[in-house]
């Protein structure tokens, strides 16, 4: 098989998966601070549109209660962060979290001239950038692009049985996806070398030469799961949840000394058009068990300062409620950042609700302020080829 | 064939010549788009003897197979606990077995395109009855298609029609009804949908049926369009296939499935005017389509990227044999496939975003499983035999790569192959591997 030596070198070694000429590149350029090397940024998507306003509540507002006689949460049940603010009472052990100064909430977050159509909302999320000539491949595809030769090995990793989300397609990178690590080992029999043989066989045609590309690409992850997969195992109970279980994915694989940068994941459902009350509660419960177990895995570790999970949805939802006992399409709403590297407490300030932007809360803080921080703040890249214009960063990594 | 531009002569007959013939390999380009490849040898030859005329009224044509009545009676005997895992596998077990697959392969467009997933309808009744309006009504009109879908029971589960009523309108269905299913973004206005919810109120479901329920209805007044009436579902679904933009929609996305991934707009516009031509049958549409010079110019042969059911479906029927339906669901949504469950109201993005390192290593895992026996897919299948039975050509890996893949492959790619076959004991079963996991093979 056509494996690139250095990549074994470097497997288990803890230094950065990504090829030598991508290090010369400037993606590595500076050493990451804590622990070396080993900086990693999660990104969670919340599908369908997480109502903000019922997950960080602004309590004080009568404006919300007024507008939500059937889905508010009253300020006695939420959980208090602040003078202004309270987290659903399904979260509390993201609350102890916050507390602990290892939870951050970002607010009113979005783009210019919100999109309520779920597709073109989430592809601008994906994208990094609100112009439609650039929806071809998404921020992380193009983080990879710019440092990458191109299709060998990833620096991020989709866990997830969904298709690979547009944010980690690239025009050349390939960023490869699984749910679970014995699903990804090849299993060829006598075959295994003929078919590796076969795809790195140079080809005209643009479609089989894309198609081979990503089947060496394939043939070389599951080589390199198969060292993961032997080692790594935990002792913190995990929920049984799917996101739960993808959470745990990442944990053994990062017990295992893979080295992905980015791990990308989902949970989906919090399109609440209708009977919000009840779903977002069990979507925040699992999430809030979840990640909570995540992070309780990942402090015993010992790895929590070079662990950071990004949370956002591809919009809020209207502040006032449906005839559903849901909420509709809405625009800004908080992303979530958890972490023991980052300024954890309230960045911005509480949704304004008395100036809405078409019913909806109104965006503060562009999202691609956050892509830079993150990019520039944590993993230490230039953020300039990924997003059309200058973002400066938010003060959230310390 | 470079093929002109001109839309109009894209949408022309094609006419064979001695430079581009209607030979085995148009004839499998033709098998594989409008149905699931050549199923046996003798089948590709009759295609390609029949001229592309001929060719495409046979495979549209098709009437309806009746011998899969028996596996819909069985299904009807198990599925008292109405079982998603059962559904799936009976369709599966339908293209497979079918002898109309046109059929199976234009409901599972209009799988994609009026997607619903049973994660939140909870009945696979009631997605088997869409299966069905899909399979049964898929080649007739796409007016009456689209009034059908705004009050099948699936459906207003899924964008929460049935929970939509006067004087609480919900807008997720006539939302996704014009963004998605008719006239895509930019082609309506925010006033359009509102008004469009008002009239596709008055519909209740009740487990796997709808009925309606006159007193939920909003009969008043609405204007859709720029027009004013009491308009209800019936009306809507009429008035968005009315508006201009909806041919060109559905044309471009029909293209996108049957043809190539990016049909350029002098294809999508003549296709359009077949379409609507054509009254929206899409049958007949489909037919014309399927003998068009734009249907086998070089651009559009080889280009798109098979779907993990194309691809299963497709590889189990050049094989034979028998396969427990149960599992293959579970390899199809493993490659990134669940059936009744596309990840979202848009369906599956399909193309490239169906390939990452992931679902190709679960396609050549599923493969060698197909290619032995027993196993979880529970498969009868003897490699060495399948490979002895045609001994007309001397070497079994040259006609296994005529069979699979009816054209040459660069001797590069040959010559592995080849050797694979020479190693002895299991030697057929990994040279059909090493083919059908050739990118070349997962491509329509």
């Amino acid at each position: 098989m056509n494996f690139d030596r250095r990549d074994f070198v470097k497997f288990g070694l803890g230094l950065p998966f990504a090829s030598a000429s991508a290090r010369a590149n400037g993606f590595f350029a500076r050493p990451p601070r804590e622990p070396a090397g080993e900086r990693v940024l999660i990104i969670l998507q919340m599908t369908g549109g997480n109502d903000g306003l019922n997950t960080c509540i602004p309590i004080e507002d009568d404006l919300y209660h007024r507008a939500r006689p059937r889905l508010r949460i009253p300020k006695e049940s939420a959980i208090r962060l602040d003078e202004h603010a309270g987290l659903h009472p399904a979260m509390h052990r993201l609350a102890e979290i916050y507390k602990n100064g290892e939870f951050a909430i970002i607010q009113n977050v979005g783009y210019p001239q919100p999109d309520r159509s779920h597709f073109r909302s989430m592809e601008i999320w994906h994208c990094g950038s609100t112009d439609p000539a650039r929806a071809d491949s998404g921020w992380i595809g193009k983080l990879n692009d710019s440092v990458d030769g191109g299709g060998r090995g990833a620096a991020a990793l989709h866990v997830g049985s969904t298709e690979l989300p547009l944010s980690l397609v690239g025009g050349r990178s390939v960023t490869p996806s699984l749910t679970k690590l014995d699903r990804a080992l090849l299993a060829a029999g006598a075959a295994g070398a003929a078919l590796a043989q076969t795809a790195s066989v140079h080809r005209e045609s643009k479609q089989s030469a894309w198609l081979a590309r990503q089947a060496s690409a394939a043939y070389e992850f599951s080589a390199k799961l198969k060292s993961a997969a032997a080692a790594g195992r935990t002792n913190v109970n995990y929920p049984n949840s799917p996101l739960a279980k993808k959470l745990y994915t990442i944990s053994q694989l990062m017990n295992a000394g893979f080295d992905a940068r980015i791990y990308y994941l989902e949970i989906d459902g919090f399109d609440t058009h209708a009977g919000e009350a009840q779903l977002h509660t069990l979507l925040l419960r699992e999430l809030d068990e979840s990640v909570a177990a995540f992070w309780k895995d990942i402090r015993s570790m010992h790895r929590e300062r070079g662990v950071a999970m990004l949370m956002f949805s591809e919009f809020g939802r209207r502040l006032r409620e449906n005839a559903s006992g849901g909420t509709d399409h809405g625009a800004a709403a908080p992303v979530f950042l958890l972490g023991g590297g980052i300024r954890a407490g309230m960045h911005g300030d509480p949704p304004d609700l008395a100036h809405l932007d078409d019913g909806d809360v109104t965006m503060k803080i562009d999202f691609r302020r956050v892509y830079a921080s993150a990019m520039r703040d944590w993993l230490d890249v230039d953020p300039s080829p990924v997003l059309d214009g200058a973002f400066p960063s938010l003060p959230l990594f310390s | 064939m470079t093929g002109p531009r001109d839309g109009g002569v894209l949408m022309e007959p094609f006419v064979p010549s001695d430079a581009n013939p209607f030979d085995a390999a148009a004839a499998a380009h033709l098998l594989r788009r409008a149905a699931f490849g050549p199923a046996a040898p003798d089948e590709l030859q009759r295609i390609a003897e029949s001229g592309p005329a001929e060719a495409a009224k046979s495979i549209v044509r098709a009437p309806a197979d009746r011998a899969l009545e028996e596996l819909d009676a069985m299904f009807d005997a198990i599925a008292s606990a109405d079982s998603i895992e059962s559904l799936r596998s009976w369709w599966l077990l339908r293209m497979l077995r079918t002898k109309a697959p046109f059929r199976e392969k234009l409901a599972l467009f209009f799988h994609g395109h009026f997607a619903t997933a049973h994660r939140k309808v909870q009945s696979a009744r009631a997605m088997r009855a869409q299966a069905e309006l899909f399979i049964e009504h898929g080649g007739g009109g796409f007016v009456l298609l689209t009034k059908q879908i705004v009050r099948d029971a699936a459906m207003l589960v899924f964008l929460d029609g049935a929970k939509s009523a006067k004087g609480r309108p919900n807008e997720n269905l006539a939302r996704e009804l014009m963004e998605l299913f008719t006239l895509g973004r930019g082609n309506y206005h925010e006033a359009d949908i509102r008004e469009a919810a008002r009239a596709l109120t008055g519909w209740r479901v009740d487990g796997p049926s709808a009925h309606f329920h006159a007193p939920s209805f909003d009969a008043g007044e609405k204007q859709i369009f720029g027009r004013r009436g009491n308009f209800n579902d019936n009306d809507v679904a009429e008035l968005c296939v009315a508006q201009p933009a909806c041919a060109k929609f559905v044309a471009r996305k029909l293209l996108v499935f049957y043809v190539m991934p990016e049909p350029q707009a002098p294809f999508v516009d003549a296709f359009a005017k077949t379409l609507a031509d054509e009254g929206f049958v899409l049958s007949r549409a489909l037919e014309l389509l399927f003998q068009s010079n734009g249907f086998y110019a070089a651009e559009a042969r080889k280009c798109n990227i098979k779907s993990p059911v194309e691809f299963a479906v497709g590889l189990l029927r050049s094989l034979g044999g028998r396969v427990s339906g149960a599992a293959l669901a579970r390899a199809v949504a493993e490659m990134g496939q669940n059936l009744f469950d596309p990840p979202s109201v848009k369906g599956w993005d399909g193309g490239r975003a169906w390939i990452h390192p992931a679902t190709w290593l679960a396609r050549t895992n599923f493969a060698f499983e197909a290619l032995g026996r027993g196993g979880p897919l529970e498969r009868e299948f003897d490699a060495e035999e399948f490979v002895a039975s045609d001994r007309r050509n001397a070497n079994s890996a040259d006609r296994a790569l005529e069979l699979l893949l009816q054209n040459g492959v660069a001797p590069d790619v040959r010559e592995p192959i080849r050797r694979l076959e020479a190693a002895g004991l299991g030697g057929a079963r990994a040279m059909l591997h090493a083919v059908v996991c050739l990118p070349e093979y997962h491509l329509n």
